[in-house]
């Protein structure tokens, strides 16, 4: 009697463990011609950007060096020797390819990264990358200035592809097909995160303030190969008509934890010489707007907290907008508040957020839109803080079944939207929009300064 | 009977009923902590609904179901343990594991099965504790668990794992006011890393009274070490985790009856 019950149990295990092993995804086969050109050319800003950028690209061969990239403040079509500036590429490597990636069909990557400085203010810098001997396409960014003149940022988050596309096909033939249409009722892949990303290019192209694409983090659903390949070939859409790049700023969710991650986006150091692979630091954007990114993935108590609570108290009084962003919420619009990671994130940074007074907070990860009420001391409080996103790059949406908490009450809200956040960082105000992904403006509000900034702005003094 | 047999199974049957009763409150507490922690974070609503395109109707309706039927299933070995819902409740526990490595998304996830060892074990361990015959059986399988636990959150200390970090710090803090920095919270995560594998392979060779002591004690202490991190909420990651300490107690519970067993056969046997 026990046998046979036994026996059965054993057999519907193996049944369920089958149907969640055959779900996984069957990406589209990448051709399998060989690509020799270098692809996914990236800009990355991390504390200084109106000196200093990381030129980051791949190549899918392995035919050795040398890789470099050739910049210039004017043109010159890809005609290397008419640019003045030439850079190594400083880090180079094959990509971590796990049996899924090879499965997948995704081909064998090589990261390369060239560390780029001493540039001047607002300049447009055009350059191509060349690696063995095949160059790029020319591209160019501008870097950001370093007085006070309005600049706006692009910040969003989450762009994780949504549901696989198909059962495996063995499977698919044993699943009766209204099982398979019931449980795959509307595939789209990465659809959104494609028409998010044409979203944020029209942005770009529109606004000329626009400096930057600020990324709250979860790119994919692990930080694989075969996660990032897409996510960075979906990511080369975001480029202006005539080539200009919006540079990046990163940022580390909790389904980046693999090792590609780090060899894709490559930090190198702060100023002060810590290593950025800990993924926070700050960003002036300008004289007067300071970016800081913030790690929930890493300890938030320990040597994070201690330097969040120097920055802000080295910053606060010397820029008029300091705003913060990370993946894991602090107040989570949907997802459990009580739950673990985002009581200690609550725990650990919220309390500096209050005392330094900063101007904006920007979360991830609960697959919503929201915006809060300002909060201080754990209640509605008007010189409180604001908090916004949670994510809509292109994951699929969850609808908001309860939204009855206190601090996404009106003005503040919770609604299932895919959307990208347009942050305008004045003179006068933060000018913040959520825009949805048909273009649409779904929230548009400011916030007034409040940090009574004494010294005129100075330029930055470091040079890498 | 010999004399010799009536005093082993005299002494097997009043450890067996101890450790039962002690795996079944294991088994009911960790259900009521899974059902907690399916209710509010959720084990299968991301991996059907974002992963797998599932509605969210749909994915929530999987969660609630699952957590909904390991309760009533803990609530039901403990009034009456049956084999088969035990290994239900195995499978589902492990079920649940698998899940977090599949769906991922927070550190060391594609751990989870060995890390939760203990959680699966119980359940198999009170199956072969009903039966006297099996008593071996069910030492071995608590030993396994309780060994991949600890020595797979021996290894996770050993480097550093972010949330230990949090919870020496915080807790340092809570308790006794002191400020841990995180270079001396990572000197003590190494020590507490190496002492979890000592423990973990000691049990396997050399089982030892003063080991399942430290265990009970260590198990309890990092379980509770959610709530001295972060409070009382966090009740339901002590109960999920009741296992570290209570399968260490249920060794104890047999290794002191082989140790009574030993000293009263040895005069016999002379």
């Amino acid at each position: 009697m026990f046998n046979n019950s036994f026996k059965h149990c054993c057999s519907y295990f193996f049944i369920i463990t089958i149907i969640l092993c055959s779900t996984s995804c069957n990406q589209s086969t990448i051709n399998s011609k060989e690509k020799v050109e270098p692809i996914h050319v990236r800009v990355i800003w991390t504390e200084n950007p109106s000196n200093h950028a990381i030129i980051s690209w791949t190549t899918l061969h392995a035919n050795g060096g040398p890789h470099y990239v050739y910049y210039d403040t004017i043109s010159h079509r890809g005609n290397l020797k008419a640019y003045t500036y030439k850079r190594k590429a400083k880090v180079n490597g094959q990509i971590t390819m796990v049996e899924e990636d090879r499965e997948k069909g995704v081909p064998p990557g090589y990261y390369h990264h060239s560390e780029i400085s001493n540039l001047k203010a607002a300049t447009a810098y055009y350059f191509v990358v060349e690696s063995s001997g095949v160059i790029s396409e020319e591209y160019y960014f501008i870097t950001a200035p370093d007085d006070d003149r309005p600049v706006s940022i692009i910040w969003g988050s989450d762009s994780r592809a949504g549901g696989e596309r198909e059962f495996s096909p063995t499977f698919s033939k044993l699943l009766p097909d209204i099982i398979e249409n019931t449980a795959l009722h509307e595939i789209k892949g990465h659809e959104a995160r494609q028409r998010m990303n044409e979203v944020i290019t029209q942005i770009f192209e529109d606004n000329k303030n626009v400096i930057a694409f600020t990324h709250g983090a979860d790119y994919g659903l692990t930080a694989q190969w075969r996660h990032l390949y897409w996510w960075l070939e979906d990511q080369q859409a975001i480029v202006a008509g005539d080539n200009r790049l919006l540079p990046l700023i990163i940022s580390r969710g909790n389904h980046d934890t693999e090792i590609g991650f780090k060899e894709n986006f490559w930090l190198g150091n702060s100023i002060e010489g810590r290593t950025l692979d800990t993924f926070y630091y700050t960003s002036n954007l300008s004289a007067h707007a300071s970016l800081i990114t913030l790690n929930t993935e890493i300890s938030v108590t320990g040597e994070q907290r201690v330097w969040l609570n120097k920055t802000l108290s080295l910053i606060r009084g010397k820029k008029r907008w300091v705003v913060v962003h990370y993946h894991r919420p602090a107040y989570p619009a949907v997802k459990a508040f009580k739950g673990q990671t985002f009581t200690r994130v609550r725990n650990a940074f919220v309390p500096l957020f209050e005392k330094h007074n900063v101007d904006l907070v920007a979360e991830s990860d609960g697959h919503v839109l929201k915006r809060t009420l300002p909060i201080r001391n754990g209640k509605h409080d008007k010189s409180g803080i604001v908090y916004i996103g949670e994510g809509g790059l292109g994951v699929p949406q969850r609808p908001v079944t309860d939204s009855t908490r206190w601090y996404v009450q009106s003005p503040g809200y919770a609604i299932s939207s895919h959307h990208v956040h347009v942050i305008n960082f004045n003179k006068d105000n933060l000018h913040v929009q959520a825009i949805g992904i048909d273009g649409e403006v779904i929230d548009n509000f400011i916030r007034q300064p409040r940090a009574k900034v004494s010294t005129p702005p100075t330029s930055p003094k470091h040079v890498r | 009977m010999s004399d010799k047999t009536c005093i082993k199974y005299s002494l097997i049957h009043d450890c067996s009923i101890a450790v039962t009763k002690v795996l079944q409150l294991t088994v009911m507490v960790q259900c009521i902590g899974i059902f907690l922690h399916s209710s509010s974070i959720g084990f299968f609503t991301d991996f059907l609904f974002v992963n797998h395109s599932f509605t969210y109707q749909q994915a929530t309706a999987v969660e609630n179901m699952f957590a909904w039927v390991v309760l009533a299933l803990g609530i039901a070995i403990f009034i009456h343990p049956v084999k088969l819902l035990l290994v239900l409740i195995s499978v589902l526990t492990f079920l649940s594991a698998y899940i977090q490595i599949e769906q991922g998304g927070f550190p060391f996830s594609s751990w989870a099965i060995p890390a939760t060892a203990s959680r699966y074990a119980a359940p198999l361990a009170l199956i072969f504790a009903l039966n006297c015959n099996k008593i071996h059986l069910s030492y071995w399988v608590a030993t396994l668990g309780l060994c991949l636990t600890f020595a797979t959150h021996g290894i996770k200390a050993l480097l550093f794992h972010p949330n230990f970090i949090d919870y020496i710090i915080t807790s340092g803090s809570n308790l006794t006011g002191l400020e841990i920095c995180q270079s001396a919270a990572e000197i003590l995560l190494a020590g507490i890393g190496l002492l979890d594998i000592i423990c973990a392979l000691a049990i396997l060779v050399y089982p030892y009274k003063r080991i399942f002591y430290w265990m009970i004690f260590w198990g309890f202490i990092t379980a509770f070490a959610r709530i001295t991190e972060l409070g009382i909420d966090m009740y339901g990651e002590f109960l999920i985790r009741i296992a570290h300490f209570t399968l260490p107690l249920v060794l104890l519970l047999y290794f002191e009856k082989e140790q009574k067993h030993n000293s009263i056969y040895a005069p016999i046997a002379q």
